[in-house]
């Protein structure tokens, strides 16, 4: 019983690291209609800023606001220069997704050639084990699953109660609507990617500090992760891919312990390969059938 | 140095099987299928494990058998379109555009992580080695002379895999894909079956992947789950969007410009300040900026894909393959 516990607990961190990403990736389709193939290289751009940093002041919330700031721009840009170009230019979504993963092959190598393939690590504060009921976290955990939390209270305040959230659930409903209603869609989609790109990258540092160690396909090998609890929770519903994103992180961590860790991801990417065949509109969608694209 | 011309130009060949194979998927059916390197992976084991008999213990692996090389790429070409029938049976039925092409990337990473992990299949992370020379054993070539009469082996399949290619890309069914591919709606309206078409260009596409995987394992000689990342599909998929998606020519046009040409050029790039990826990414950085720069420019690659002629000779088709349609689709 007390390994359930412990895969519970471990569960519930890697849940709410994930659940940040997936949201991030999820707002980013939301408004632009892609599934972005370079999410993951956010995450690593996030996690290198804060490396560079804390070799630099060895402080970690200047390390943390470096990695969201990292992201955020990188997000931006990546609107910027590859997806909104594509969209303008009326180009097939099929075509624009493709761009996306050759966007993620260059910014993966410009990560190799500054930062090398080896692999680095943060230098942490010493942490200390607590017991919190059943569960045994780290004091490190816990912040992480502490900030996490409130990272997402803050996107949820954001999306229900101001001007801002109710334009992006506007334009991510309908973009041409909500144009001829008067909300500047472009501006609103440029934030959105900015916004989700600091959430990214802020995700990708404390999957960094949980890991310990980061190398440059570090976000690549997250994404799929993410696209998982991001399609479970039915793509661009932001609440639906936080819920998903802990329900996954719990699947693979108590998975772990009744088979060989090395399958873990087998088994997210087994429930995403499910979840697309039999529920592609998410988990919690009243709808069915019908072709994907 | 024509020694390494020769090794260069094997190189090209054995890519332009896999490419025209993956071009049936992508370039007539318009899906984009990124497990595709697993099929050529699935044929470099195959090949291997049929020919290379038991390697002492503790390499572990299936099957072990001693066959001639011809046989082991029927067995190749057999798994790989086996494994694609199965993949393809499932994921084409009602996923398509990204849906299908996550569906693909989980699968091959799936499978990388399964034969990575389970040694008794090919040997997990370890992977194979002593593939022989095919046919070596009877004609007792030098060193020398091998590696020309291996490159006039793997031309000659090339030159039967594009003629055969040709007259299907002009018959019923390659036109049938290409409609498909074009509006699958109308095509359905006309009363042909989608998932069958789809399904059957994805088995020959892989089937394809899995005869170009045979060949490089003779190539190679050695392999392990490293050396098929899903990188490597996107460098197929760079050398047919370069050439042009859909033409047979063009996709070889690719394959030569970009794996070979590009690739052996950016090889002399000199890695600096200690940093030992340095050539290797600045290689990579070129090659994202080729696919984005040819998406947005020339979708339709060097040598665009000929338009459909009646028979008086007049294009029928308004526009060529061009990749564009409304955002919304």
């Amino acid at each position: 019983m007390d390994t359930v516990f412990l895969g519970i607990g471990f569960g519930l961190v890697t849940g709410s690291i994930l659940a940040l990403s997936a949201v991030a990736f999820t707002l980013t389709y939301a408004v632009s209609g892609i599934p972005n193939l370079a999410h993951g290289e956010l995450l690593t751009y996030g996690a290198y800023a804060a490396y560079a940093v804390t070799r630099a002041t060895h402080n970690l919330f200047l390390a943390a606001a470096a990695a969201a700031l990292a992201g955020g721009m990188t997000a931006w840009a990546m609107n910027a220069g590859v997806v909104e170009p594509f969209v303008r230019a009326r180009i097939k979504n099929i075509v624009i997704f493709i761009a996306t993963l050759g966007a993620s092959l260059v910014l993966q190598n410009i990560i190799l050639l500054i930062f090398g393939g080896a692999n680095v690590a943060y230098v942490l504060p010493q942490t200390e084990s607590l017991q919190i009921g059943p569960f045994l976290w780290t004091s490190r955990d816990v912040t992480i699953m502490i900030s996490a939390f409130v990272v997402m209270l803050l996107i949820y305040v954001m999306l229900q109660y101001t001007k801002f959230g109710k334009s992006l659930r506007a334009v991510s409903e309908n973009r041409e609507l909500a144009r001829v209603s008067g909300i500047g869609a472009h501006r609103v989609v440029q934030f959105t990617w900015f916004l989700a790109g600091i959430v990214a990258g802020f995700a990708g540092f404390i999957l960094a500090v949980s890991v310990g160690t980061l190398v440059p396909s570090f976000g690549f090998t997250f994404l799929l992760v993410t696209v998982t609890a991001a399609v479970a929770g039915g793509l661009g519903k932001p609440y639906g891919a936080m819920a998903a994103a802990v329900v996954l992180g719990l699947a693979m961590e108590i998975s772990a312990i009744y088979v060989d860790a090395a399958y873990k991801l087998l088994i997210a990417f087994g429930m995403l390969v499910l979840v697309l065949l039999f529920r592609p509109d998410g988990l919690f969608s009243s709808k069915a059938g019908g072709v994907f694209e | 140095m024509i020694q390494y011309i020769a090794s260069v130009a094997t190189e090209g060949v054995i890519f332009s099987i896999m490419a025209l194979g993956l071009n049936v998927i992508w370039g007539w059916v318009g899906d984009f299928d990124i497990a595709f390197y697993g099929y050529v992976a699935l044929g470099v084991y195959m090949a291997m494990v049929t020919t290379i008999g038991r390697l002492p213990a503790p390499d572990q692996y299936i099957l072990g058998w001693h066959l001639p090389f011809p046989a082991a790429v029927v067995i190749a070409m057999a798994t790989a379109a086996l494994l694609a029938l199965g993949v393809g049976a499932v994921a084409l039925r009602k996923l398509r555009a990204s849906y299908f092409a996550i569906t693909t990337l989980a699968t091959v990473l799936m499978l990388q992580i399964f034969i990575g992990n389970y040694t008794p299949l090919f040997n997990g992370y370890n992977g194979l080695y002593g593939m022989e020379q095919p046919f070596n054993g009877v004609l007792n070539l030098s060193p020398q002379v091998y590696p020309f009469f291996f490159l006039a082996l793997c031309t000659a399949v090339l030159a039967a895999v594009y003629l055969v290619l040709e007259r299907l890309s002009n018959s019923p069914f390659g036109r049938a894909l290409r409609a498909v591919r074009e509006e699958e709606r109308a095509a359905a309206a006309f009363g042909r079956s989608i998932y069958t078409l789809k399904l059957k260009a994805y088995v020959l596409g892989a089937a394809l992947g899995g005869l170009g995987g045979a060949l490089f394992a003779a190539y190679l000689g050695a392999f392990n789950p490293t050396a098929w990342s899903p990188i490597e599909t996107l460098l197929l998929y760079a050398a047919i969007f370069v050439g042009g998606s859909g033409n047979n020519r063009g996709v070889i046009l690719g394959v030569m410009l970009v794996s070979v040409v590009f690739q052996e050029i950016t090889r002399f790039i000199p890695n600096v300040g200690g940093n030992a990826s340095f050539s290797s990414a600045v290689r990579e950085i070129l090659i994202g900026i080729l696919i984005l720069v040819t998406m947005r420019y020339r979708i339709q690659g060097l040598l665009p894909e000929p338009r459909p002629k009646d028979a008086v000779g007049e294009a029928v088709a308004a526009k060529p393959y061009a990749g564009r349609g409304s955002a919304a689709d």
